[in-house]
């Protein structure tokens, strides 16, 4: 014990101490993507993924009791534990981006359109589409599946049959390709999102939301935000705010708002010069519209106006997701930025390491879900 | 000598060879990819990217990341053995750390100050000229960045998102 204190403590407990502490800070500043729990947001659970599932660029979704994502086929993961429920059968061709549940359904489109039991992931129906239809944010209701193809078609398929109630083109003589990025649904009426290509290349184009009558797929009216003479375009299905519909210029560098009921243009709010522009719709929260671009920043909008409230750089990186949860913003930058959606102040980052986030998001009460490039994630909102 | 390299001339900015390659049209729908990534430990990035892929074990990640935890070490040995009267180890653990800072600092001072840079290539010099859209990656240094893991990120983004390439099973 003398000897431990003249020596172990006096000459080499010093260095030893310093040393451990070190080893205790390196522990410390463990990636979270390893696991670990630190962070602004809480990880609940973390279930690895393989196969297609892993890393692919899609929007999961949920409905309270599973978290649904797209691969090979659909996987769902129970909401508590982060474990695997069921897994569908396989996709014929591509993987869907986005998935829709509804009444005990899943649902999910490419060139063919499937329904799926929720609580087994047993395939109900099939539907074979004229075209793709996996890159766009198709929707469900009570009433039909609507579905959006490259060839600029929609379609509202019954949800216990998958045989179509109507078909629509919305561009009849269109030359060129091009494709319905989602579909929305309010009360009695069906809104569309075709991004127009008025080039071969798809350089200049323009974003159009077309409503649509629920029952028929008679048109009602179509906004177009730009004349075809410069670079314009929509992303993703139009949100539905009171009167508004919030959507993403990505090409023309702005959000903008539509009156659902005349189509006409109420705001704009452009986004930073420079950069591309925002890649997913805005989300609205009471008066406040939330959203993201590709300019790095994460933005708060008066849902009226279009003013920007605040705005923050969480990282200098391209959002390409973002989602409202608890007193938070999130954004996908390839890292994981967590605003606070009240004041503007970055609450902080995450998985900025080689794990990093791949998809956008789905929310449920106080949890937030995506994927990365090697999990499936639960997270809980400060 | 400009004879027998002619690239001396060429690259030097605003060149007329310069200007003429950046005035070409292409007539293809064009995005970039940017990366900036944070300047702290820029050398080691660079030495990490070179040698391997950025997100591999030894690749530039991960040795900006260990060496960020070195320097806290060395700071923590620093005023932590200050209360067990070992003098000398705070020298010697201060002027590691203070040199690791100095070396850092002279990078940034010798390469592109002030700029958001590697110190290889300039942030601006990054854009593309004509994209339709130039994103940006809080990434990999110049050399790791055709081999990042943030760029085959990106390109899958832009090729689902952009080019409305469907993604195969």
């Amino acid at each position: 014990m003398k000897y431990f204190l003249r020596f172990g403590l006096g000459r080499f407990g010093a260095p030893a101490t310093l040393l451990g502490g070190l080893a205790l800070m390196n522990a410390a500043c463990q990636d979270v993507t390893a696991g670990g729990r630190r962070g602004p947001a809480e990880v609940l659970w973390r279930t690895p993924v393989a196969e297609r599932f892993a890393g692919t660029i899609s929007v999961p979704i949920t409905d309270g009791d599973h978290f649904y994502i797209t691969g090979t086929g659909v996987a769902a993961f129970d909401r508590e534990t982060g474990a695997l429920v069921w897994k569908s059968s396989r996709f014929t061709s591509s993987i869907p981006t986005y998935v829709d549940v509804q009444d005990g359904r899943v649902f999910a489109a490419e060139a063919v359109a499937f329904a799926f039991d929720a609580e087994t992931g047993r395939e109900l129906w099939r539907a074979p589409l004229d075209a793709d239809a996996s890159l766009s944010q198709n929707t469900a209701d009570e009433h039909a599946f609507y579905v959006g193809t490259r060839n600029h078609r929609v379609y509202a398929l019954n949800v216990e049959t998958g045989q179509p109630l109507w078909v629509v083109d919305l561009g009849p003589g269109w030359p060129y390709e091009s494709l319905v990025k989602g579909i929305s649904i309010s009360g009695d009426t069906v809104y569309a999102a075709v991004e127009r290509a008025y080039s071969q290349n798809g350089y200049l184009a323009t974003g159009i939301i077309v409503a649509l009558d629920r029952d028929t797929g008679r048109e009602l009216w179509r906004h177009e935000n730009g004349t075809g003479q410069d670079p314009h375009g929509i992303i993703g299905a139009p949100t539905v705010a009171g009167r508004l519909l919030l959507a993403s210029d990505h090409r023309g560098n702005a959000f903008y708002a539509v009156d659902r009921f005349t189509g006409r243009e109420v705001w704009r709010t452009p986004t930073e010069l420079g950069f591309p522009g925002p890649e997913a719709p805005p989300i609205a929260v009471g008066d406040v519209a939330y959203a993201s671009g590709a300019d790095t920043y994460v933005y708060a909008m008066d849902l009226q106006t279009g003013r920007v409230i605040w705005k923050t750089r969480p990282a200098m990186g391209s959002s390409v997701f973002h989602a409202v949860c608890g007193n938070a913003v999130f954004n996908n930058f390839l890292g994981l930025g967590i605003v606070d959606r009240h004041s503007g102040k970055l609450l902080g980052t995450m998985f900025e390491g080689n794990e990093h986030p791949t998809s956008g998001f789905a929310v449920h009460d106080d949890r937030i879900f995506f994927l990365t490039t090697e999990a499936a994630y639960a997270l809980k909102c400060p | 000598m400009d004879a027998y390299a002619p690239a001396t001339q060429d690259l030097q900015p605003s060149s007329s060879s310069l200007s003429y390659l950046n005035s070409q049209s292409e007539g293809f729908a064009r995005y970039g990819i940017q990366h900036y990534p944070k300047k702290r430990w820029m050398p080691m990035r660079l030495v990490g990217d070179f040698a391997a892929n950025p997100e591999d074990k030894w690749g530039g990640r991960n040795l900006v990341r260990w060496t960020e935890y070195t320097y806290q070490g060395l700071r923590i040995c620093n005023y932590g053995s200050i209360f067990f009267g070992q003098f000398w180890l705070t020298a010697t653990c201060g002027n590691a750390h203070r040199a690791m800072d100095s070396a850092d600092r002279w990078w940034d001072r010798f390469t592109a100050p002030g700029t958001k840079s590697d110190g290889i290539v300039h942030g601006p010099s990054q854009i593309y000229p004509y994209a339709l859209e130039n994103y940006v990656v809080a990434g990999d240094s110049h050399v790791g960045e055709t081999k990042s893991s943030y760029t085959r990120e990106r390109l899958n983004y832009l090729l689902q998102y952009k080019f409305g390439a469907a993604r195969r099973q």
